[in-house]
């Protein structure tokens, strides 16, 4: 990765490393666009925190109903007619 | 199936070779432990509760027809993923309902932002995300309209890698990818996540 950095570089490398660190030139470049480019700095948090919202969806409980279903199926499987 | 779960439990060795050997009270046990997982790792993809119901009965089933075939080589809930990952995708194929292409282009940027004065686009400023999140009825209907447009290629991954919080190789093995697919898909399945829900949110669209 270059020295000037393009938007349209760096929107690929953060949707694929959103919250990826390392030293290597190439991360080094991208936060030195990101540190000038407010436009690309907005971009990455927007895309953490989509990922954040499907992260901070809660835990489906089974329903019993489904739960009794699955038993009975199951018991069917073992003992077919 | 967290990423604390993964992690196959000493005694489920045994669970699972007794559940192997025609142990029926060993296969419910297996059942009890991992049903909630299947449930909603099935849910969470397909967002749809009677295609969740199916996915786990068809999931289990599976399991006890297959569990033979279970080497031991990977972890138990590893094999469980691609077991259930599998059906999610006979399902959604079935219903025919992927009437995007299977593969997303990569949305447009249009051009550098430094180049242009004229984009200039009001946006309001992105909040840092606390610790809890509150869902609202409204921002869940919109995560799911987002996701369910997203093809099911795309789907899984993003919810074994951002969701359940699983590795690249993890992944890549549950979806028989190579990394570099995985890496590809998840790319494009952010994008397009946050480009549908842009709107809603106030953002910016790329």
């Amino acid at each position: 990765m270059g020295k000037d950095v393009k938007c349209r570089t760096v929107y690929r490398f953060i949707c694929e490393h959103l919250d990826a660190d390392s030293d290597s030139p190439r991360f080094k470049a991208v936060r030195a666009h990101l540190a000038k480019c407010s436009m690309c700095q907005r971009f990455l948090g927007s895309l953490k925190k989509t990922v954040d919202l499907y992260c901070a969806e809660p835990e489906v409980k089974v329903p019993r109903a489904t739960h009794a279903r699955l038993m009975k199926a199951l018991r069917e499987e073992r003992n077919p007619h | 199936m967290s990423a604390a779960n993964r992690r196959q439990p000493p005694d489920e060795t045994a669970l699972i070779r007794r559940a192997r050997d025609g142990d029926e009270r060993a296969f419910t046990e297996l059942v009890n432990r991992y049903e909630g997982q299947v449930y909603n790792f099935a849910f969470k993809v397909c967002r749809d509760r009677e295609k969740a119901d199916e996915t786990l009965q068809d999931t289990f089933i599976t399991v006890y027809r297959k569990l033979k075939q279970f080497d031991g080589r990977s972890a138990f809930g590893t094999w469980l993923y691609r077991v259930v990952v599998n059906h999610c995708k006979m399902k959604h194929r079935r219903r025919k309902l992927d009437t995007l292409m299977e593969s997303l282009d990569e949305p447009p940027v249009r051009h550098d932002h430094h180049d242009d004065e004229r984009e200039r686009e009001p946006m309001s400023p992105i909040e840092d995300t606390p610790a809890e999140i509150l869902l609202t009825r409204e921002l869940q209907g919109v995560l799911d309209t987002a996701i369910q447009k997203l093809p099911v290629d795309y789907r899984t991954v993003f919810v074994l890698r951002d969701v359940e919080g699983l590795s690249t190789r993890e992944t890549a093995g549950i979806v028989k990818i190579t990394e570099e697919a995985v890496k590809s898909r998840l790319r494009r399945a952010r994008a397009f996540l946050r480009q549908e829900i842009a709107p809603y949110m106030g953002w910016a669209k790329t």
